[in-house]
């Protein structure tokens, strides 16, 4: 086979691998540019803090941990704490001590839980909060975190776990957060696949959210979805 | 006039995402990233759409703003040092290589290996179907400028094929 045909060859294989999902494609570029225009958005200057984890440490003692167990070995620590996933999150009720929905868990927490209605172009397969077992103090009360997982039909999964500290002292002078009190930094691995989004919120009563968002997904689905959980009620 | 502008917009990702994918994947490799970037330089479009010289033909224009965007990011080099405290999904694993071999064609990997005068040349003429002048046209050289990479680019392909093969020969002999 000369050269020509084996171009000829390759431009076959690969025309049929890459294929978009238009519909979705469409749909999410129409949704962006809606965000763009509706000038009551918080504006979270994405470009701008993607990419400063590295330089930032983040503070975050009660941060750590949680997801760790529910992800089981399938996350690694980062050099400045942050965590990412290996391969697509997975859901373990192993480690749940106790599980609550999520009125119940509004009720009993002392962070704030935010739930979008719906995502578009993914489904919610679990929802959940839930005291773990392994932390050192044990509570009997309260929620250690909640914890959403969605699936789309590329296959793809993502995890979002939402969970709080009250210490904001530390968070005042090391965390760059913005004009509307958001930090936020999305780190990909090597091979731009696996993700981890961070998002840290300043509520307007002082306390500290984290979000916390792992997976397989692209860029802009992660931040659709961040955006999405910071524009989500809270009750 | 917004409305205006959406329809057109709507048209041309009907018309345009795949090719402008592909001319994304060039440069990324990662088809999830392209469309991002993809979508990115439709963003940039739908803001800066007065500037579209020619209406008619707005192809070579939005390939301009896709490779843009992916230089751009492709220049965000902290994201390779974030990335670079994670060894094991640099180093791949047997089962990925033999994945990789045996998902993808060989040829189209050496072609984007290749420096980006050869590649991109090769990438639109053979992948994409484009005519020499389209082709002089999108990336601002001449069409005899286009000829003489094309023809550069076929003779380090056939080099770099007749490499890969020896080094194939090679092992296989060892291995039997």
């Amino acid at each position: 086979m000369n050269l020509e045909e084996k171009l000829q060859r390759a431009k076959q294989f690969e025309h049929h691998k890459i294929q978009v999902d238009m519909d979705k494609f469409e749909a999410r570029l129409f949704q962006r540019l809606a965000q763009e225009d509706n000038p009551k958005r918080k504006s979270l200057k994405w470009k701008a803090v993607s990419f400063v984890a590295a330089v930032i440490v983040i503070p975050s003692a009660a941060y750590a941990g949680n997801m760790l167990d529910v992800h089981k070995d399938m996350v690694h620590h980062m050099q400045d704490g942050t965590k990412m996933p290996q391969n697509s999150p997975k859901f373990s009720n192993d480690k749940v001590q106790k599980a609550y929905s999520l009125s119940e868990a509004r009720a009993a927490s002392e962070f704030l839980i935010r739930e979008p209605e719906t995502i578009g172009g993914w489904k919610h397969d679990v929802s959940q909060g839930m005291i773990l077992k392994h932390l050192e103090n044990s509570k009997t009360s309260g929620v250690d975190q909640y914890m959403d997982v969605y699936s789309n039909s590329k296959g793809q999964q993502i995890s979002v776990t939402q969970s709080g500290n009250f210490d904001t002292g530390q968070y005042e002078t090391e965390t760059k957060f913005d004009e509307n009190g958001i930090y936020s930094s999305l780190i990909a691995d090597k091979e731009g696949k696996m993700k981890t989004l961070m998002i840290i919120i300043k509520e307007k009563n002082n306390t500290i959210t984290y979000l916390q968002i792992m997976g397989d997904a692209s860029e802009a689905d992660f931040l659709y979805i961040g955006e999405a959980y910071i524009q989500a009620p809270t009750n | 006039m917004k409305q205006v502008i959406e329809q057109r917009l709507k048209y041309w990702v009907v018309l345009y995402t795949e090719r402008l994918v592909r001319v994304a994947y060039m440069y990324v490799k990662d088809q999830s990233t392209a469309e991002d970037r993809v979508q990115d330089a439709f963003i940039k479009a739908y803001h800066s759409m007065e500037k579209l010289k020619d209406p008619e033909n707005p192809f070579p224009w939005l390939y301009r703003i896709v490779v843009n965007e992916c230089k751009t990011y492709q220049k965000r080099s902290l994201r390779e040092t974030v990335t670079s405290f994670l060894p094991e999904k640099i180093a791949k694993s047997a089962e990925n290589m033999y994945l990789d071999k045996n998902n993808r064609s060989d040829i189209y990997n050496i072609v984007l290996s290749l420096p980006e005068k050869y590649k991109v040349p090769i990438v639109l003429y053979y992948f994409q179907d484009l005519q020499v002048q389209e082709i002089a046209d999108l990336i601002g050289i001449t069409r005899a400028s286009v000829k003489i990479r094309l023809h550069r680019a076929r003779g380090r392909l056939q080099k770099l094929l007749k490499e890969e093969h020896q080094i194939e020969f090679r092992r296989e002999a060892s291995e039997s």
